[in-house]
């Protein structure tokens, strides 16, 4: 099953309620967390991995949607930090599936490529196999200059650890006198979470009825549009993701005015700018001199 | 020699067959979009505005909500048992969307019905600031909500609740009352949010620079590599929570709006999060619900 579905299988009801939509915004930027797989396979009397494999292809379904609707960036949450405490046998069939799917990416280089699609891999990297390491850094560095779309895995990832990340390297660049004190803002911090420039997040959305966020972009969800469905993730449809735009349209209008401090121009003086400017791009490339290193051992691993 | 008139030459009628298919499919799709594009435009106002008609609050447009005494809202809590809940938040976190001062009174009222559902720890956020401003006038209602309590104890000589000590983890008030338990309420704003964790690393890094062995700090604050526990310490000491164990465990957000508006993103990592109509439109049977709501839901912690 590849990542993202070739043929677009939409019917022409669902174009033309798509077509209608558009008249409206469309999110630019969406993050998914996709509940309900084991639920989904004791349902069906499957074994859960099996209902982890079906997640999987709905994910793939939802990738070629969000490409026809004019999604451009997708975050999707794929394994937390606190799943490594589920049994050995769940967590070593999620990492065999990891393993099978990020190659499945690799050997899709070419439609990759085709269709532009950019992919991001956000997670503590320490805490992920070396095998696995090295496949997900070479989707990173395989498709780095890709414009057209953004797919970011959150693998091995907590919004806690991310953010704690992020205040450590911030607090290292305090220390080296990187940057100043004045330097140090809600948006440099945010930038220090990513390896690649992110959009801000548009909606979250999470499937199978729970009402919470378990520790899923804490930080960029804070003023964004939250949508809560009760479909199981490999039950989701098409329909469910354009009543996902539609509440996005709708709340979107009442967080408009929202005037948060860390969202407004502030006056900022250009020096301070290229400090912050160097700091991001310098732990950028400490970061993907790593991935490349990680990269460039594939040929020797397999 | 014949020169044609044809200027593409003979081989170039085909072509030019070819060009004028896809140029008539052209505008035929261009008249198309032209008669299909008001439509289009109409059908997505039609279906904005039949959700705004379903969505539509009377109560915000006169302003105003129609609530019983206070007195018949305690009555009414009181006789509900307990047991009827599977279980209830020990922090809860009320969220106001679009929040205005007169509304105040309200929100005393909401941490009213809290404490009478043996609720004891309540955070209190909205996105502008104004009741952490007014935290004085929010002391002052609930302190007149608790003693209209107390008399009507005395007065129908009904035992309710015993009264706690009201205590504002950010402020400091004179208490009226001396109980045997304390209602420890929280007022945030914007500030405390992602701000609220830039101030804590900026804090921290001072404290590295500023730190001796006998002023006190503790010997993290020496380390270059700060640990977590040290990190996660600042930022509920930033908030006014440091003395308190649990995250909220639910989130009531009043304002018919999907969204957290910036409440302390560091603290919501397993909250649950109900969406409730505008303060003006909420009642006492919708914050029942939600906690009707709330108890019976599952906790799943990633494993």
């Amino acid at each position: 099953m590849s990542w993202i579905k070739d043929q677009d299988d939409r019917s022409w009801v669902q174009k033309l309620c798509t077509a209608v939509l558009k008249q409206g915004l469309i999110p630019q930027h969406v993050g998914f967390i996709l509940d309900g797989n084991r639920r989904y396979a004791r349902g069906q009397n499957l074994q859960t991995v099996e209902g982890h494999r079906k997640g999987f292809e709905k994910l793939s379904d939802t990738l070629r949607w969000c490409l026809d609707l004019g999604i451009t960036e997708v975050t999707v949450f794929v394994f937390s930090i606190e799943n490594f405490k589920r049994s050995e046998e769940e967590v070593s069939g999620l990492m065999k599936l990891a393993k099978e799917k990020f190659q499945k990416l690799l050997d899709e280089e070419e439609n990759l490529m085709n269709e532009g699609v950019c992919v991001q891999i956000v997670g503590d990297w320490s805490l992920v196999p070396e095998d696995l390491r090295i496949l997900m850094a070479k989707a990173m560095y395989m498709t780095r200059n890709n414009t057209r779309a953004k797919l970011n895995v959150a693998f091995a990832y907590t919004s806690r650890n991310e953010i704690t990340r992020g205040m450590k390297l911030i607090h290292q660049g305090l220390l080296d006198g990187s940057i100043l004190e004045d330097d140090v803002d809600c948006k440099l911090l945010e930038e220090s979470f990513y390896i690649l420039p992110s959009k801000p997040l548009d909606i979250l959305v999470r499937t199978s009825g729970e009402k919470r966020l378990s520790d899923f972009l804490l930080w960029q969800s804070a003023e964004t549009v939250l949508c809560f469905t009760n479909v199981l993730w490999p039950e989701f449809t098409y329909w469910h993701l354009l009543s996902v735009v539609f509440q996005f349209q709708i709340d979107k209008r009442n967080l408009m005015h929202l005037n948060l401090k860390a969202n407004d121009l502030q006056v900022t003086d250009l020096a301070m700018e290229q400090r912050q400017h160097k700091f991001i791009e310098k732990i950028r490339q400490q970061q993907w001199k790593i991935i490349a290193d990680d990269a460039s051992r594939i040929n020797s691993s397999l | 020699m014949v020169h044609s008139t044809n200027s593409l030459g003979p081989q170039k009628p085909f072509l030019a067959q070819v060009s004028r298919e896809k140029c008539s499919k052209y505008i035929m799709s261009s008249y198309l979009e032209l008669f299909l594009g008001p439509i289009k435009v109409l059908a997505w106002l039609i279906l904005h505005f039949i959700w705004k008609i379903k969505k539509f609050e009377f109560q915000t447009l006169f302003r105003k909500s129609w609530e019983p005494s206070i007195y018949t809202e305690i009555k009414t809590l009181a006789q509900i048992s307990k047991e009827d809940f599977r279980k209830l938040p020990q922090h809860l976190a009320l969220v106001f969307h679009n929040f205005e001062e007169e509304q105040l009174l309200k929100v005393a009222r909401i941490i009213t019905w809290a404490w009478m559902m043996d609720i004891h720890i309540i955070s209190v956020y909205d996105e502008k600031g104004i009741i952490k401003t007014n935290a004085s006038r929010m002391h002052k209602f609930i302190t007149t909500l608790l003693e209209e309590v107390q008399a009507a104890q005395s007065a129908k000589n009904l035992k309710i609740k015993d009264l706690p000590s009201l205590k504002f983890c950010n402020f400091t008030f004179n208490n009226k009352f001396e109980g045997n338990y304390t209602l420890k309420i929280v007022l945030l704003g914007e500030d405390d949010g992602k701000q609220g964790i830039v101030s804590v690393t900026k804090d921290l890094f001072q404290k590295g620079l500023n730190y001796r062995p006998t002023n006190g700090l503790s010997e993290a604050f020496n380390n270059k590599a700060l640990d977590f526990v040290t990190w996660e310490t600042a930022i509920n000491k930033n908030v006014g929570l440091d003395w308190c164990d649990t995250e909220p465990e639910l989130m009531m957000v009043f304002g018919n709006v999907n969204s957290t508006l910036g409440f302390l993103p560091w603290h919501i990592r397993l909250t649950e999060i109900h969406w409730l109509p505008t303060l003006y439109a909420s009642t006492c049977a919708s914050f029942l619900e939600s906690l009707q709501k709330f108890s019976s839901c599952e906790r799943r912690v990633g494993a």
